[in-house]
């Protein structure tokens, strides 16, 4: 699995995790960067369940760009004596504010797998074709591992015993005709 | 260290994380019934595998050894490791070698099996730390060892595979390095001169 046919596929960067997302042959790794050690997760293509696409804002980036625009605007305001500090700032504002607000309208293109075992998720948060071009692609793989996967245990496994069919039983009029006749 | 994750209980909304009852997965447009965010999803059925597990009294009597942990089933391996007999049910199939599952584990938690390995040593990173920091403490003639060391977390990064990914990081730290030898090289022969000039 872990080889040198991995493609990167993606990375997602937050506040407390690394995350580098590639595609195997076999399926998909997530390589968590945690300090100087990488933690591994990974999702096999015919162990997949469900893939979902979905947009989501990640609204504590607009929280952070939006405290990011406030004290921007603040220190500009401050320092207006100093002008070409001041216009620093302001354009530093102008920056934070422009990122926020294409999040809010570009929003994060998010492909979620879930496996039988495990889970991995791809964020995408300006590569939108990409990330439709990735989705298509894991859906297809998956379907064709399981394709795979479903012919190689019909060709493994035994036929299931014949099981042998019991005699019918006889008609219920026989059953009346064969009991003794009531005595009368 | 790694944070505490909740344990994975199948597919989900991706948004709230509210577990999905499998009669509701389709293919197409889902609306989540907890937080009610609308997502695309493609369902997929993966193939299980039946076990049919060989019974000892359907083996026949000739030949026929019963499994180290399941006494009703006939043993159909030994294990590669430990020569326990096991099922079908105990073999685990793992780079061409049947083990039980006491001994899997023990591989896996030795790192003794590449594909059951999760965790590995980002060498990339530790390159690219320690020539900063051999950077920044050059003065005190840390350059040149720092430097070395992150020379060889640099070449223990080119060789394992996992982090091909990071050969920038890599490139960069190399970089750096050698400038911290250079820098700490040029100290020490700058001292040496000064030391032999006014003795």
């Amino acid at each position: 699995m872990t080889d040198a046919k991995r493609r990167r596929i993606g990375s997602w960067n937050d506040v407390a995790t690394r995350q580098v997302v590639y595609e195997t042959d076999l399926g998909v790794e997530v390589d968590e960067l945690d300090h100087f050690e990488i933690i591994r997760r990974r999702v096999f293509f015919d162990d997949v369940l469900l893939v979902t696409y979905h947009k989501e804002v990640g609204p504590s980036f607009v929280v952070m760009m939006a405290i990011f625009t406030a004290g921007f605007i603040a220190l500009a305001f401050v320092s207006r004596e100093l002008v070409p500090l001041a216009s620093s700032f302001a354009a530093l504002a102008a920056l934070t504010l422009i990122l926020g607000v294409a999040r809010l309208m570009m929003k994060v293109d998010v492909i979620t797998i879930f496996g039988r075992r495990s889970k991995a998720a791809i964020r995408y948060a300006y590569r939108k074709a990409f990330a439709r071009r990735i989705f298509e692609n894991i859906c297809a793989n998956a379907a064709a591992a399981q394709q795979r996967r479903a012919e190689e245990l019909a060709s493994i496994e035994p036929p299931a015993p014949v099981v042998e069919e019991e005699p019918p039983l006889p008609p219920p009029d026989d059953v009346t005709a064969a009991a003794p006749p009531p005595e009368q | 260290m790694a944070r505490p994750r909740s344990a994975y209980a199948g597919p989900a909304c991706p948004h709230c994380r509210h577990v999905l009852a499998s009669d509701a997965l389709q293919d197409g447009d889902i609306r989540c019934p907890a937080c009610l965010t609308e997502f695309e999803a493609r369902v997929f059925h993966p193939p299980q595998r039946s076990a049919r597990v060989l019974q000892l009294a359907q083996s026949g009597p000739e030949g026929a050894t019963s499994c180290a942990n399941h006494p009703r089933n006939a043993a159909v391996a030994s294990c590669e490791r430990c020569g326990l007999l096991i099922c079908s049910l105990c073999q685990l199939d793992v780079e061409s070698g049947k083990y039980c599952p006491s001994c899997f584990e023990r591989l896996a938690q030795e790192g003794a099996l590449a594909t059951a390995k999760n965790r590995f040593r980002d060498y990339g990173s530790l390159a690219m730390v320690w020539s900063i920091v051999g950077l920044l403490f050059s003065f005190l003639f840390l350059g040149i060892p720092l430097g070395i060391v992150s020379i060889y977390y640099a070449i223990r990064a080119l060789r394992s595979r996992q982090n091909r990914s990071s050969l920038i990081v890599v490139a960069a730290g190399i970089f750096i390095a050698l400038v911290d030898i250079g820098l700490g090289g040029t100290i020490l022969f700058s001292m040496l001169n000064v030391a032999r000039h006014f003795p």
